[in-house]
């Protein structure tokens, strides 16, 4: 009878009414009786009839573990529980072990189904009718469809992808009379039934909802196991049970496994079931599939503590009794597998052991197994307290642990149905460092482990730092266990590279990638986690410091790994640091420190406190055969040029060596011989090479043309402006930039001026910085040392300081004087270089001005020469104006001009008389002296000679009775002072106007 | 005590030839005696001892009148040596105002005459090298020092009288095993001869050094020899140099010589049921059954950060490798502690001897077949003090013999002279009288010497004889040609 509802979604589902099963449940707790080996799949777990209705709740309660450290628990419950709606009269709770959920079924799922996955994801809320009770129900892989078993008979389906029918669809098992004990899902959409009388393999088409048999084996049945990891089925036949016949399902086939039997401790008689399902597990290990057998030894046998005996499974082959883990106890236990040990649940003593079963035990028989460690029990847990009113600051009730309530599922899940929680149990690595003494046997166990990096390399610290005597043979042993896996990895890293290089076609199957696991401590984790900082610790003795790094590089040299270049480095530091600069050179010696370039540079850099490095370090880089250029360049800068020059011809090198550089060494050394032995040497080579000793312009060698006078002008870099720029930051560049300017301005190319410009530019650039740093320097010199606080250095004049006076020397005054220039170039250029001078702020020197005066005047330019005093382009100087006065014949105004430029200096007032008296103009310069108010001072025998030249009788009488006048006034006596030299003309005034004409000393 | 060394016969006459002997050695400081009458004072040491009181105290005034005399040119370097037609001396000051002397007669040869005339004895004067005796000297008291500290610590200790005894005790045995007539350039060099050995192996035996050092803690310093050649010092590298000087000359060989004699020779020691390694003391107890073995070990001296260091030198050898363990002076070595070392060297040490000989066979079948060397030659490093040669054969306690003639090992002591003048590398090339052509080449810090009987052949043709020797033997190292 159907009752259809609204639907949203996947959570409503129409229900289909459920038949009531008069099959009995499989209720069962855990432990059970004696010893039991707890396996449960997806039947109901636990149904207790204490309770009161917890609510619902979303949201997963995060519990807290106790944070006691007194024992090193090594057990850890997830912090993050799966919570669930705990087992009730009206709540049953069922576990799917293939997709790790827990079903909460409310009154047959007519009150709610939720389902709790291990993420969110996989957690589903539905309803569905209530048929009947519940004995097991399972979502197929990727909760497409849903089965549930209600009766012994079939098991029902319900689609769960989107737009398939929802109607509920039932298979009845095929087998007449047979009971169906439970059923596993191998893919999305096939199903097994396990039977008491075989197995059923179907396929399940939803669309049709209708499913199809693939396949069925007819055999007697006890029990099942299933292994969803590897989707194997493992059943249990015979009357005693102890016959387990495996069954694979792999995409629609179904394969027999050989069959095997698991060694009973007493066979009983008459024969019964004795091998109970509680005390087998199949779970996979190091990727091997493995059946665990719990055996509990018989009172009547002599060994009285329990052993789990494991039993290989592989796909193909026979399955054969692999290990023996020894309990040493008696009691309950439970298995789980994590992190691929076997943990072995203790219940009376409350404690767990671990077994690795890849831990190679010496002392014990082959395969068989001790604890590694000591029992501990699971670290203590705290949980929230749950209810409708939780009280935030309600502290967590510590949670009992290895309860009679919990029940174990593979690999690494507890569940506790009456608390409806369900944990993934953990390893914890760290305490089990102190717990296992033995570091070479801990080393095994942790390079096992999931997350056993940041562990191992603090074990490492650990042994290093405890300095323990007697440490160094367990740090090889360390150091050995280490390498092992890391060189397999790195080999597994190459051959797959190698693979890849030669293509898929070679490599038959596809070669997968090695995967790269913690457990692979490489030399950085090393260098950074643990030696870096234990050769810097001060209370280590150096010596185990070295040691210690001389076990590692061994160790890693053993493994045929190559020592990283940090590890020598630090080796060298170390060496240096305490002065065993002998040892360092033993090592080196016997390449224990292999060649490398960058270990090279290192030595050369050591070479100022340890001398023999240099050598150790050229003997490194001829080795290294690749490092001819260094070699070359550490001989150079030892100025051993010839030395260079040989070793680069012995190498073959010869020929495509820079020439520049040699040269350049050459140079330094100061030594002319050397220089032209090299450069020869280069032309030879050149000669040979392009059957000219010419240099080819990318060798940047024109200045070494320049340099021996060799072909001076060579267009090597076109772009003058970016050649000065090279030029100027050479040493020795001051003729080299003065040829190119000679150069450049005698090619008088056409458009070449804005190139003069820029030429200029740059020079007078650093010509300007050197006089303001000149200045400055002065200045402070001048201020005293007590103002600069720093003790001024004084600049040097390099030879890129190229002034005025070399500019005229070597360039302008020859080329002013060159025929084939037009002159008007020539006063462009030398314009461009006064405005350049200008620019720059630079006073420019007079001879300047007398070549552009010079310049003009030749070519009859005075008007242009006017013009360019009337701007003041030629700035005002003595010099200058007496320049001009002396062009007054040829170019008249130039008098003018040249008064102009007195006047305005201000500081000419004797030389403007001096031009005045020599026009004899002698009354205007005695009125000029007396307007600037050099009256007084001046030379009266200047102004008479000048006067007498004239013959002008008056004016002599004039200037005569002015320079009287001017005595009376200063002197009271118009007598002329016998250091005026006047006599002669007092005498000649005498004879042209008399005696009585002189002016007589007044009594006033 | 000159004594005719070797004989020679010549063509026709019968001439005697001597070799460079030791006259006489003695060690004085002019300030143990300063005033007139009381010269015998400065006397420490004089050899040989019966030598007149009176002769003895006017050789050491003529030694210090020339070296006074000499000051006078150069008050830091007063002379070195003295030529004279018989014989020439050689003056060393190793400590303030204390002054070795070492008399060596020149060679000569000895023509007799006819009629009954007494021979006429021509000395050669040129043939001995200021540079080796020189070397001689020094070594003297290198030696001197490494078994009993300076001269000052003794003077400090026991005054004047515990020096002469300490001089005496030494220098009594010493001199016996001064073999003047072979010294030659290596004695000049006094370099360390190097095993090869590959990084594996040579690691390994890091590692033995390192756990061992690690366990016996007492252990200082260790050093580690095999076949007489140094692979791993401790030791800084001036007092290794001296150190190996002593066991390769002095120590191995008067061990091996018991080692060579069959097993049923009583000079083999008993080796006392040890069946499990070969280790065996060098130094301190034969035999550790024994249970009236003596704990006791040579004592040593090196440099220390603070001057000088006292330490108990353990030579410990098993097959052909030897450690040499240096233990500070100041604990006392028990039975218990050589056990120990015993126990837990012993082992380790015949294991790795026989790892470095498997190696050592695999690298030298590697190396092919010219493992005899066509070149003879000598090189030296004076960076690390490795030498190499292969001029000289094997040494033994008592000679040190050289496969070429005296004249040419004269050479190559003048090359080395000439090398030692100028600081820039060069090479010399040398045609001998009898045909061989000597070539000297120094590059940097080393040293090559290369002997070659090649008669014909032209300057070119040994130019590139001795470039292929490098190409060939030097190929790892920076050798500018």
């Amino acid at each position: 009878m159907d009752t259809s509802r609204s639907k949203s979604g996947l959570n409503s589902l129409s229900t289909s009414s459920l038949e009531q099963s008069p099959a009995g449940r499989r209720s069962s707790g855990l432990p059970g009786t004696s010893g039991a080996l707890k396996a449960l799949r997806s039947r109901r777990l636990l149904l207790s009839v204490e309770s009161l209705l917890r609510r619902w709740n979303p949201e997963p309660r995060t519990g807290a573990r106790m944070t006691e450290p007194p024992q090193q628990h090594y057990l850890e419950l997830s912090e993050n529980p799966v919570q669930f709606e705990h087992a009730s009269s009206v709540n049953n709770v069922f576990f799917d072990e293939a997709n790790k959920q827990v079903f909460a079924v409310r009154s047959g799922g007519a009150t709610g189904v939720v389902v709790k996955g291990p993420d969110d994801k996989s957690s589903v809320a539905f309803r569905m009718d209530d048929k009947g009770e519940v004995k097991c129900i399972k979502f197929s892989i990727g909760n497409k469809i849903l089965a549930v078993q209600r009766t012994s008979k079939s098991v029902d389906f319900i689609n769960f992808i989107p737009d398939y029918p929802h109607t509920e669809f039932s298979q009845e098992c095929k087998t007449k009379n047979a009971n169906v004990l439970g059923f596993c899902w191998t893919n999305w959409n096939e199903i097994v039934f396990i039977t008491d009388q075989g197995i059923e393999f179907y396929q399940v088409f939803p669309d049709k909802r209708s499913l199809k048999l693939l396949k069925n084996q007819s055999i007697n049945v006890n029990w099942y196991q299933y292994c969803p990891e590897t989707a194997v089925i493992l059943l249990s036949t015979t009357v005693q049970g102890n016959i387990l016949q495996p069954f694979a399902f792999r995409n629609g086939t179904m394969s027999k496994m050989s069959k095997f039997e698991i060694e009973l401790p007493v066979i009983p008689k008459p024969a019964k079931l004795s091998l109970s399902e509680r005390d087998i597990a199949m779970a996979t290990i190091y990727g091997q599939l493995y059946v665990m057998y719990l055996k509990h030894h018989s009172r009547t046998a002599n060994s009285p503590s329990a052993e789990v005996v494991l039993y290989h499974l592989p796909r193909e082959g026979a399955c054969k009794k692999s290990h023996v883990l020894k309990l040493n106890t008696t009691g309950k236990f439970a298995l789980n597998i994590v992190d691929n040990l076997v943990v072995v649940h203790h219940q009376s003593s409350q404690t767990s052991l671990i077994f690795d079963i890849n831990l190679k035990e010496p002392d014990c028989a082959v395969n068989t197994h001790q604890p590694v460690l000591p029992a501990r029990s699971i670290h203590p847990y705290r949980m929230p307290l749950a209810g409708p009113a939780v009280v935030p600051s309600q502290p967590p009730v510590p949670c009992q642990l290895y309860s009679s309530s919990w029940s174990v599922f593979q690999p690494d899940i507890i569940i506790s149905a009456s608390e409806g929680y369900l944990w993934y149990l953990q390893v914890k690595l760290h305490p089990t460092v102190n717990l296992l003494q033995d570091k070479g046997k801990l080393m095994d166990f942790l390079l096992r482990r999931r997350d056993c990096k940041m562990v191992i390399l603090s074990v490492c610290s650990q042994i290093l730092e405890g300095g323990v005597k007697g440490s160094l043979p367990v740090v090889a042993t360390v150091f050995d266990k280490l390498n092992q896996v890391y060189k397999e990895y790195l080999e597994a890293e190459q051959s797959y590279t190698v693979a890849m290089e030669s293509g898929p076609s070679r490599g038959s199957a596809a070669q997968k990638r090695p995967v790269r696991t913690q457990a692979v401590i490489d030399q950085s984790d090393m260098y950074t986690h643990v030696l870096s900082s234990f050769t810097e610790r001060k209370e280590v003795s150096h010596k185990f410091v070295i040691a210690v790094l001389m076990e590692y590089i061994r160790s890693l040299n053993q493994h045929q790994i190559t020592v990283q270049h940090y590890l020598y480095e630090l080796v060298i530091k170390t060496l240096v640091q305490h002065n065993l600069f002998y040892m360092l050179h033993q090592f080196l010696q016997y390449h224990v420190l292999s060649d490398s370039k960058p270990l090279a540079c290192l030595l050369l850099s050591l070479e100022s406190t340890y001398p023999p490095a240099h050598q150790l370090s050229l003997d490194m880089l001829k080795r290294l055969s690749t490092a001819n250029d260094e070699i070359v360049e550490v001989l150079l800068s030892k100025q051993q040029v010839l030395g260079a020059l040989r070793f680069i011809r012995s190498v073959g090198g010869h020929d495509n060596v820079s020439a520049r550089k040699f040269l350049d060494a050459a140079r330094q050394t100061g030594d002319q011989m050397l220089f032209y032995t090299v450069f020869r040497s280069f032309q030879q080579r050149n000669q040979r090479l392009r059957g000219s000793p010419a240099f080819n312009p990318g060798e940047h060698c024109y200045l070494w043309y320049l340099q021996v006078k060799l072909h001076p002008t060579v267009n090597l870099l076109q772009d003058k402006g970016k050649l000065m720029d090279f030029l100027l930051r050479r040493r020795d560049c001051k003729m080299v930039i003065l040829s190119v300017c000679s150069q450049i301005l005698e090619g008088g190319v056409k458009g070449s001026l804005p190139v003069v410009a820029t030429v200029f530019d740059k020079l007078n650039q650093v010509y300007k910085e050197y006089l303001e740093a000149e200045q400055s320097y002065t200045v402070a010199m001048e201020s005293g040392p007590s103002r600069g606080s720093a003790a001024q250095k004084r600049p040097v004049r390099t030879q890129a300081v190229i002034d005025q006076s070399d500019m005229y020397t070597h360039v302008l005054s020859s080329f002013t004087e060159r025929k084939e220039v037009s002159h008007k170039f020539v006063i462009a250029v030398l314009m461009e270089y006064i405005r350049s001078l200008n620019q720059h702020q630079i006073t420019v020197q007079h001879y300047l001005y007398e070549l552009v005066i010079k310049t003009l005047v030749q070519h009859n330019l005075f008007y242009m020469l006017h013009q360019f005093l009337q701007y003041h382009v030629l700035s005002d100087s003595k010099p200058l104006a007496c320049l001009l006065l002396s062009l007054e014949s040829t170019y008249p105004p130039a008098h003018q001009l040249s008064l102009d430029m007195l006047k305005r200096l201000s500081t000419a007032n004797d030389e403007i008389v001096e031009v005045l008296l020599s026009k004899q103009q002698v009354l205007g310069a005695l009125r000029f002296i007396r307007s600037v108010g050099g009256h007084d001072n001046v030379s009266a025998r200047k102004f008479l000679d000048a006067a007498r030249q004239t013959g002008d009788q008056m004016l002599f009488y004039t200037v005569f009775r002015s320079f009287q006048q001017r005595n009376q006034r200063l002197r009271g006596s118009p007598a002329f002072n016998p250091g005026e030299h006047c006599e002669e003309h007092v005498v000649h005034f005498k004879q042209l106007f008399g005696e009585q004409a002189l002016m007589k000393p007044s009594t006033v | 005590m000159c004594s005719a060394t070797s004989y020679k016969m010549a063509s026709a006459m019968q001439e005697k030839q001597y070799t460079p002997s030791l006259l006489s050695f003695f060690i004085y400081n002019p300030t143990f005696g300063p005033r007139e009458g009381e010269e015998e004072k400065k006397i420490l040491f004089y050899h040989p001892s019966d030598i007149e009181k009176n002769e003895k105290i006017r050789n050491v005034g003529l030694c210090e009148a020339i070296v006074q005399f000499t000051r006078t040119f150069c008050p830091t370097k007063p002379a070195k040596s003295l030529h004279t037609q018989k014989n020439r001396q050689f003056f060393f000051e190793p400590e303030d105002n204390f002054w070795i002397v070492m008399v060596v007669r020149n060679p000569m040869i000895e023509k007799p005459n006819k009629d009954g005339k007494p021979p006429t004895i021509e000395y050669q004067e040129e043939e001995i090298l200021d540079t080796v005796y020189g070397a001689v000297v020094r070594q003297c008291y290198s030696m001197y020092k490494l078994f009993n500290g300076t001269f000052g610590r003794a003077m400090e200790a026991g005054g004047v009288e515990l020096l002469t005894q300490k001089l005496e005790k030494f220098f009594y045995r010493y001199l016996q095993t001064l073999h003047l007539q072979s010294c030659d350039l290596l004695d000049v060099f006094g370099g360390i001869s190097f095993f090869p050995l590959d990084k594996m192996t040579y690691l390994k035996i890091q590692s033995f050094v390192n756990r061992v050092e690690e366990s016996l803690s007492l252990i200082k310093y260790t050093a580690f020899l095999y076949n007489d050649q140094l692979i791993w010092s401790g030791l800084e590298q001036d007092d290794m140099r001296i150190l190996y000087k002593y066991l390769t000359t002095s120590l191995f060989p008067r061990h091996s010589e018991p080692e060579l004699a069959g097993r049923d020779s009583p000079l083999r020691p008993e080796v006392a049921g040890n069946l499990l390694h070969y280790g065996r003391f060098l130094t301190g107890p034969t035999n550790l059954k024994d249970p009236e073995a003596k704990f006791r070990f040579p004592k040593i001296f090196v440099t220390a950060e603070d001057g000088y260091e006292e330490l108990h030198l353990i030579v410990y050898k098993a097959m052909s490798a030897a450690a040499c363990f240096m233990i500070s002076a100041s604990v006392e070595l028990t039975r218990d502690f050589c056990e120990q070392l015993d126990g837990l060297v012993g082992p380790q040490l015949t294991l790795l001897a026989s790892d470095i000989c498997e190696q050592f066979t695999i690298n030298r079948r590697i190396s092919g077949p010219e493992k005899e060397p066509q070149f003879k030659f000598i090189y030296f490093n004076h960076m690390n003090l490795a030498e190499k040669s292969t001029i000289h054969m094997r040494k033994t306690a008592s000679v040190c013999l050289t496969s070429v003639h005296p004249d040419l090992m004269k050479i190559l002591g003048d090359i080395n002279c000439d090398f030692a003048r100028v600081d820039e590398d060069e090479e010399i090339i040398v045609k001998a009288m009898t045909d061989y052509w000597v070539v000297g080449k120094k590059s940097d810090q080393r040293e090559l010497y290369v002997i070659l009987n090649q008669k014909n052949a032209n300057l070119i043709e040994v130019n590139e004889e001795v470039k292929r020797l490098c190409a060939t033997q030097f190929n790892n190292i920076f050798f500018l040609d």
